[in-house]
């Protein structure tokens, strides 16, 4: 509920302000660069009052008295998310002004694990006017800090863990796997523009195909091997030793698993045969060698 | 306690810092940011001061001295049909020799003319790890096999036209390569010898298509196509392979080798959305997704030397190879969704999608082993072997899913999905393939049922919220597969106006498969809590503290000696963040640090500390920022891994 209204002295007619410009300069200003004032410069004239009351409603009142805070609508929240920016950011919206979005800048927020709550909205992760200014997407802060908010364990691994991708500082964000505004899907992936997982976006030669696949890679993808959050042993792999990874599917106790016997001469033992992909080189699929030798 | 009593004293050390945030930036504070302005940039130089393993360092981190642009934005705008771009839009991170990473993002418009967007990012890849794939380690011999040293540059441009039409159409340009060096290995007989490596491998991508808005129909459509060019040589690196005894009184020995592999992928694809709003409270939503990649491979090979090969019973001299194969591979995916708003609080959701794999690949090896002699010496001879084999894998999957979002006016949200997965897997025989036999091909039919639910409560200050998810399958395709899994989270937060913030997270997740022939139990836990208190606005401290756990058993069996025991693995990390950052007028001061220990497997123990301080001149936009950065590494099983890294940055610096 809005707090009652304070009780200001009346300001004479004539010294009421004509535009939101008049006495929100600096705010209006920022939308001279903001992907939102749709690259209007000074020269297109003043910004009409029109263009700030998509989001905060009819500025009237608040005009009329004089700048009271309480006459004027500040987008918050669900309900914010909903009143101000899906009115014209909703794939399906047909409110008049969506029609200044391009559909790629659009989402299903009904849908999915982000879909606007509470908890979870558009003002949650943008800001219009406070966005971090080395954001190109009006983000609240760096994305690294903004999605540990409610993801801590899987930034901390990037951070943490010494066997990583670069998170940040040039190097990956989130946003290059995730799609925060996917609709539907796990883990909201952002799938290649063939609609592979999105390692292969960066890891183009592991794509394939190969004449000879390692069968994991070509049902599971790379997640049963990687931790690609971050890992503790090298190569970002789930087990310290690479013949224990091999091994674990490499022990065909029954028919009913998929994944061969190595023969008896793999003395694990021995050195030698500690590290599979010492021999087997090409262990993400071979051209050439069945046993993805060479 | 004793745990908080350490991060509190660390907090009260000004010398300390904790990596919380990311060195490329000033970390944020309690104040509000600066609009964006035609120009923000970060240039300096920074220094490296390492003691220990270089080559660990530069697996891990590998950021060396240089100069290089920190950080860059450049922002302007133009007057509207004036100029043929009325907004620009520059964001550079780390680009520079003294980085290994750097990234580039460019817009530009012309407000409902075109929308331009190029991205290019650049990763310095490198692997030296000392006792990864080395069966010398033990010998003394440091540098292992699977060492590179490589760039890989990816650049990707989309032209949208008309972005404000109903329908725009697009074309776009996507550039990936990857070079350099690298060591690998050559396996023959018994005996593996080390090589090394060139690759080049360049990927151009084309695509074009349209977004269409008609109203209450919206979509996209894309076609593209995609071309791979790798080209691989390989030479020989070492005389001695990684076995120095002689087989059958045999010394094996190469004394040259020289491979080449080129490789060819063309691979079209489409890509199809499609969303429409067919009644005021119903959505329906559909994809398409088709790729089918053709590789052709040309391969040769040429060695020369004493070795001996177990499948002819034979030494040979010299070996020549000629390899040529083809694959396919035809992934179609389709997907329909339907959304009914059932209150402006409560959607129901359904969802299908069915997706069908195929992949197949024939491969010819021509090899001609010159020289040879059987074991007894006797009975030299050229042989030639021609081995032809197919490889198949053909995948079927049908999702379904089923759900209801309730999204409460009031404090609470509920979030439930049902879904249930078919996947059909055909793998085919292939006698080339096999060694032993069993277990390499066959048929699966694998139905996962999922239950996901996700409940949130915010009121006021106070957040809370939970997830939990249930998976059950009837049967493993692999055996590390599940057949129960369980994944819990819990998060609660608490804020105190602005000045004080603090959360609590777990996870915990279990996975199993009774079977007695796998007995897989696996069981990871993440467990955490931070805080940030900023008891003046030009004052703030954070803190973390996280704690994670993995423990999982399988049954192995182990193929020298058929023993059947179970494969334990073990980690248990530890990590404690925290920092303090100060702004007073002119002036920004932070330092963060923080240790992550593992106790479990691969022990090892990092120190990570940085510091930073601003300055901006009086009346200018100009400054100067000083960071320090240490990282110490210490391996408890391999000291020789160790290191200690030590950075300093000087950065001049110009804000809007």
């Amino acid at each position: 509920m809005a707090a009652p209204a304070r009780k200001r002295e009346k300001i004479p007619p004539e010294k009421l302000h004509n535009t939101c410009e008049d006495c929100h300069g600096d705010r209006v200003e920022r939308f001279r660069t903001n992907t939102h004032g749709f690259g209007r410069h000074p020269e297109d004239g003043p910004l009409p009052d029109s263009f700030c009351e998509a989001c905060h409603g009819d500025g009237r009142a608040h005009n009329e008295s004089g700048g009271e805070a309480s006459l004027i609508y500040v987008p918050y929240g669900r309900e914010g998310a909903d009143r101000a920016c899906l009115k014209c950011h909703d794939q399906n919206s047909r409110e008049p002004e969506s029609i200044h979005v391009p559909l790629r800048v659009r989402v299903n927020q009904p849908a999915g694990v982000h879909a606007n709550s509470e908890m979870v909205n558009c003002l949650t992760c943008h800001s219009i006017q406070h966005e971090e200014p080395r954001s190109p997407y009006l983000l609240r802060w760096q994305q690294e800090k903004l999605c540990a908010i409610c993801h801590p364990a899987e930034v901390a691994s990037f951070r943490n863990q010494p066997y990583s991708h670069r998170l940040g500082r040039g190097g990956m964000e989130c946003s290059s796997c995730h799609d925060p505004h996917a609709g539907a899907g796990t883990d909201n992936l952002r799938m290649t523009a063939a609609g592979e997982l999105p390692c292969l976006n960066c890891h183009a030669e592991q794509r394939g195909p190969h004449a000879f696949e390692h069968g994991d890679g070509a049902e599971n993808g790379c997640l049963n091997c990687h931790d690609i959050h971050g890992s503790s042993n090298p190569k970002m792999l789930k087990r310290a030793s690479v013949a224990q990874l091999c091994i674990e599917c490499h022990s065909p106790l029954s028919a009913a698993s998929f994944g061969s016997q190595p023969p008896s001469f793999h003395n694990l033992a021995s050195p030698r045969f500690q590290n599979c992909t010492t021999c087997h080189v090409k262990i993400h699929g071979s051209d050439r060698d069945p046993h993805l030798l060479e | 306690m004793r745990t908080l009593t350490r991060l509190a004293l660390l907090l009260l050390l000004p010398s300390v810092a904790f990596a919380q945030a990311a060195p490329g930036s000033i970390p944020p504070v309690a104040t509000e940011p600066a609009p964006p302005g035609p120009l923000d940039i970060e240039i300096g130089y920074r220094t490296l001061s390492l003691k220990g393993n270089e080559d660990l360092y530069r697996t891990q981190i590998n950021e060396r001295r240089g100069i290089f642009i920190r950080s860059m934005t450049i922002l302007t705008s133009e007057p509207r049909d004036i100029s043929q771009i009325d907004r620009l839009r520059i964001d550079g991170t780390e680009i520079g020799p003294g980085s290994p990473a750097s990234a580039l993002r460019l817009e530009a418009s012309r407000y409902s003319y075109y929308r331009l967007l190029f991205t290019w990012r650049r990763t310095n890849s490198f692997s030296a790890l000392p006792a990864f794939a080395n069966p010398l380690l033990e010998q003394g011999v440091i540098t292992g096999q699977h060492t590179y040293d490589r760039r890989r540059d990816m650049m990707d441009a989309q032209l949208d036209l008309l972005p404000r039409a109903k329908i725009t159409p697009f074309i776009g340009f996507g550039f990936r390569k990857l070079s350099g060096p690298g060591t690998s290995t050559f396996t023959t007989g018994t005996n593996e010898f080390q090589l090394s490596q060139s690759v080049e491998e360049r990927e151009h991508e084309y695509r074009g298509g349209a977004y269409y808005d008609f109203g209450s129909v919206r979509g996209s459509i894309t076609q593209g196509w995609r071309r791979l060019r790798s080209d691989q040589t390989w030479t020989l690196l070492s005389r001695d392979g990684n076995e120095s005894d002689p087989v059958l009184n045999h010394p094996t020995f190469a004394t040259a080798m020289q491979r080449d592999d080129h490789s060819r992928t063309r691979t079209p694809f489409t890509n199809a959305v499609f969303a429409a709003q067919v009644a005021p409270r119903i959505r329906l939503k559909a994809s398409y997704v088709r790729y089918s990649a053709e590789t052709d491979d040309e391969g040769t090979g040429d060695l020369a030397g004493s070795f001996i090969s177990l499948p002819m019973l034979r030494f040979f001299n010299v070996m020549s190879e000629r390899v040529s194969s083809s694959a396919k591979k035809t992934v179609t995916r389709g997907s329909g969704r339907a959304e009914v708003l059932v209150h402006k609080d409560v959607t129901l959701f359904a969802a299908y999608q069915n997706e069908r794999r195929d992949i197949a690949g024939t491969g010819l090896l021509d090899t001609l082993y010159q020289e040879t002699l059987n074991f007894d010496g006797l009975d030299k001879r050229d042989i030639e072997a021609i081995l032809r084999s197919n490889s198949s894998i053909h995948r079927r999957s049908n999702l379904g899913l089923a759900g209801i979002s309730f999204r409460a006016p009031g404090p609470l949200s509920l979030r439930f999905e049902a879904r249930d997965d078919r996947q059909q897997l055909d793998v085919a025989k292939d006698l080339a393939e096999i060694v032993l036999p069993g277990n390499q091909w066959g048929t699966w039919d694998r139905h996962v049922k999922t239950l996901d639910g996700t409940a949130s409560f915010m009121r006021g200050n106070v957040y809370l919220g939970a997830s939990y998810r249930r998976d059950r399958a009837n049967v493993a395709v692999f055996r590390s597969d599940f057949l129960d899994r369980d994944r819990a989270r819990v998060r609660a937060s608490w804020r105190r106006t602005k000045w004080f913030h603090a959360s609590l997270s777990a996870t915990e997740t279990r996975q199993s498969n009774d079977r007695t022939d796998t007995a897989l139990h696996a069981k990871s836990r993440q467990y955490g809590g931070d805080f940030e208190a900023i008891p003046w606005h030009a004052i703030s401290f954070h803190g973390s503290v996280s704690r994670f756990t993995t423990d999982s058993r399988i049954l192995i069996r182990h193929p020298e000696t058929f023993i059947t025991e179970p494969s334990i693995y073990a980690g248990r990390g530890t990590a404690l963040d925290g920092g303090v950052t100060v702004t007073h007028g002119l002036f920004t001061f932070a330092a963060n640090g923080g240790r992550f220990r593992n106790r479990g497997e691969n022990p090892f123990t990092i120190r990570r500390a940085t510091l930073h301080a601003g300055f901006s001149f009086p009346n200018s936009r100009a400054g100067m920022l000083l960071e320090l950065a240490r990282d110490k590494y210490s391996d408890t099983n391999a000291s020789f891994s160790n290191y200690t890294a030590s950075r300093a940055g000087i950065y001049a610096t110009y804000r809007p």
